[in-house]
């Protein structure tokens, strides 16, 4: 065995992987602070480069050196001056109006403590004083330009000292900014660093992660091949005891079966015959546990073959009929027409599986009716090849309907689980819903096939098991021939009259009788319009029941019913007999036996 | 014979050249915008020249958005050059636009015909003053094209314009 792992490595393990969660986590907050850092330095840049106070403060000098040469240029000859004087002027404050307004207004505000927006005000307001002389100037005096010129010379000292602030404000400011950009550069530069040795620390453990990673893989390796020998192991063992046991039963249910021919009395050879049906059960338990071994050792291997697909069924329905006797169930079997005869499958894994979940089912069914059909399914085929041979695959569905007490809530928890799921361990399946449940569960499963069912509290359970069979292709329904013989079916109000009319239709006439049609027919007729009365289902007949079939019996209409009927009245003589499991081939024996 | 053929040709040339104005009308206002370059058509000797109402004449395009030399947000009304060109015949893909004071810039035409931006003759329902960088000014949609919130669309986005020069430049 491999040692278990020590803990002090589970530990060291655990704090690695708690260190590279730190890494992350914390390579990941320095990252979020480089955002603001990086978006504030392109701010800050942008701001820098845009706020070209000096440009506009060099404009407005420029401006009002334009204004001058434009007022020394005028004479007489440019009277009148048609707005251009305005025009001139109006281009300088323009200047003044973007220094005072938005962010370059703002910007500014804060150069040499407030003296560059006091000094840009004063030439506002020398500027606007101006505007009067301008006025008389546009009305054509000549003489408002020497004034105006006065003005704008004392201005012309105030407009150079605002851009030497301005100049110098716009420096000061840029170096300032130029240091919170070398304050943001360093801290991102540390930033930087500390992501680096994360990195370096993150890649670290991600090495020593990556070789323990390795090392619990070929671990874990080890302990798959090991859990695969314990299988193989577990599979051998069992599959050996199977066989010993299997080879044991045979012996067993020869004997019985030599004892029963060599027996003269019933009783006797009744005991022996359910002796062999329980044994012959048991061998099938076997298998069937010898399969669960397969199935989740991943061994299984279905043995798929031709077969008659009615033999087969019938067969697994008459191998239990000692268990519908224990527990009284009216089972009737049907095969739907639409099937071909001869259908591929691993019939052994299906009389497995049917007869595990009928001995299963059959607690809970105690005293009632139960139906076995099989039928094309509406499913389709998903994961399954489409070809079995040269056959092609198609659904075919299983289903098992009783008007019995109905499945306890634990089986039904159970039979919704995925058997496949790593989570629902065989274990924990057979402690929920028993071993027989459990099997048929996981064989559907490693059949392909998906089981389905309904179930209610005293009204009974309906369970449908889908399996992809090598099925070529469904007959169509057979066309409706009139049958050489009509059979009334006694109604019941059961499952079994809607079985019984389903099995006998494909060739008989069928019609169902009420009891009061029963007896209208039994008193007034003289011809009856059936040649068989079937009475299913029934433990005993009252007396006038009794007269009817009687009078039935006198217009020549041959009575059949079951064993239970003819042990009550052994002094009517019935026709035929029929036993549960009900089937077309027992039917149909006892119905051209006594023609 | 000589006379007459120069006579001729002096007449011809004289034709076709008041042919090529006549398609343009003559601005009856002032003249607030010059156009020159490679244009087909002119109203004046080498230039195209326009006055307030024949650019209005102009399909109108709007603009609200805020620009970083005004407070808040302002509606702006102006016209794509790119209808002034196609009416001149022009050829080019770049304007040089010369303002007031001299300064120069030129705008790819791409910028107007892919980012919407005008040149706008109205703020807020008014013509724009001198005095408020008017009368023409090149206005981009800061708002719905922030990227655009840098150096090279501020230093195009010039006012105070009074020509405009249509060129080719190498693409």
């Amino acid at each position: 065995m491999t040692p278990e792992t020590p803990k002090p490595d589970q530990h060291r393990k655990r704090t690695l992987i708690n260190l590279l969660l730190i890494c992350v986590c914390t390579s990941s907050l320095l990252t979020l602070l480089l955002l603001p850092l990086t978006d504030s330095s392109a701010r800050l840049n942008a701001r820098q480069v845009f706020d070209s106070s000096r440009w506009h403060s060099l404009q407005l000098q420029l401006q009002t050196y334009r204004l001058m040469n434009y007022l020394s240029d005028l004479s007489a000859e440019d009277l009148p001056v048609n707005g251009n004087a305005y025009f001139q002027y109006d281009l300088v404050l323009s200047r003044v109006d973007l220094l005072r307004k938005g962010d370059l207004g703002r910007h500014i505000r804060n150069f040499a403590n407030g003296r560059a927006t006091r000094l840009l005000n004063i030439i506002s307001g020398e500027l606007e004083l101006i505007s009067l002389n301008i006025e008389h100037l546009e009305n054509g005096r000549l003489d408002q330009v020497p004034i105006i010129m006065a003005r704008l010379r004392l201005l012309d000292s105030q407009v150079t000292d605002f851009v030497v602030i301005v100049n110098q404000g716009a420096n000061d400011y840029v170096t300032n900014k130029r240091a919170e950009l070398d304050v943001q550069l360093e801290y991102i530069q540390w930033i930087s660093v500390m992501l680096l040795c994360l990195s370096a620390g993150a890649l670290l453990i991600t090495f020593k992660l990556a070789q323990k990673l390795r090392r619990a893989l070929r671990y874990n390796y080890n302990l798959e091949r090991q859990v695969q020998a314990i299988r193989r192991g577990k599979v051998e063992v069992i599959g050996r005891m199977t066989n010993e046991l299997k080879s044991s039963l045979t012996g067993i249910i020869s004997h019985l079966s030599s004892l029963q021919q060599h027996s003269t009395e019933q009783a006797a050879k009744d005991v022996l015959e359910q002796s062999i049906s329980q044994n012959s059960l048991i061998q099938t338990q076997l298998d069937g546990y010898h399969d669960l071994v397969l199935i989740e050792a991943f061994q299984l291997q279905p043995n798929v073959h031709e077969g008659n697909v009615r033999d087969q069924l019938e067969y697994t329905a008459h191998a239990l009929e000692h268990i519908f006797s224990a527990h009284n169930i009216r089972a009737l079997c049907h095969v739907d027409p639409r099937l071909p005869t001869l259908v591929d499958a691993d019939y052994q894994r299906l009389h497995e599986m049917l007869t595990l979940l009928i001995l299963n089912l059959a607690p809970f069914c105690t005293d009632a009716e139960l139906l076995i059909n099989l039928r094309p399914s509406k499913l389709p085929l998903l994961h399954q090849p489409a070809k079995h041979g040269d056959k092609a695959t198609k659904m075919v569905q299983i289903g098992l309907r009783d008007a019995g007490a109905g499945l306890p809530e634990a089986i039904q928890t159970g039979l919704r689980a995925n058997p496949f799921n790593p989570n629902n361990t065989v274990l924990s399946q057979i402690e929920q819903m028993g071993l027989g449940f459990t099997l048929c569960h996981y064989l559907i499963g490693a059949l392909d096939g998906e089981l389905h069912f309904t179930s209610s509290s005293g009204k009974g359970s309906e369970i449908w098991i889908d399996l992809p069979l090598g099925v070529g292709t469904f007959v169509a329904e057979p066309e409706t021939t009139p049958a050489a013989q009509s059979i009334a079916i006694l109604n019941s109000n059961t499952l079994l009259d809607q079985g019984l009319q389903a099995l006998l239709e494909p060739r008989y006439t069928v019609q169902c009788l009420s009891e009061e049609e029963l007896a209208i027919l039994a008193l007034n007729t003289t011809e009856a319009p059936f040649s068989w009365l079937l009475i299913s289902d029934k433990a005993t007949l009252s007396a006038a029941q009794l007269e009817y079939v009687t009078q039935l019996q006198r217009l020549s209409v041959k009575i059949i019913w079951c064993s239970t009927l003819a042990q009550q009245h052994p002094d009517v003589d019935a026709d035929a007999v029929y036993h549960y499991p009900i089937t077309l081939s027992q039917l149909t024996t006892l119905l051209g036996a006594s023609d | 014979m000589k006379r007459l053929f120069w006579n001729t040709l002096t007449m011809l040339c004289a034709t076709l050249s008041m042919h090529a104005m006549a398609v343009l009308e003559e601005p009856s206002g002032n003249v607030i915008l010059a156009v020159s370059g490679n244009i087909e058509h002119f109203n004046s000797p080498q230039q195209a020249q326009f006055d307030f109402a024949m650019l209005k004449q102009l399909p109108a395009y709007e603009i609200t958005t805020q620009t970083p030399w005004e407070e808040g947000v302002h509606h702006y009304v102006g016209f794509d050059p790119s209808d002034l060109l196609e009416q001149l015949e022009a050829d080019g893909n770049v304007i040089r636009l010369t303002a007031f004071n001299q300064y120069i810039t030129e705008v790819p035409l791409t910028d107007f015909e892919e980012l919407g931006a005008i040149i706008a003759y109205q703020m807020d329902g008014a013509d724009i003053p001198v005095r408020n960088k008017g009368p023409l000014m090149v206005i981009y949609d800061f708002d719905q094209y922030p990227e655009l919130r840098n150096e090279t669309y501020y230093g195009r986005s010039i006012w105070q314009i009074q020509s405009m020069h249509v060129l080719t430049l190498g693409e």
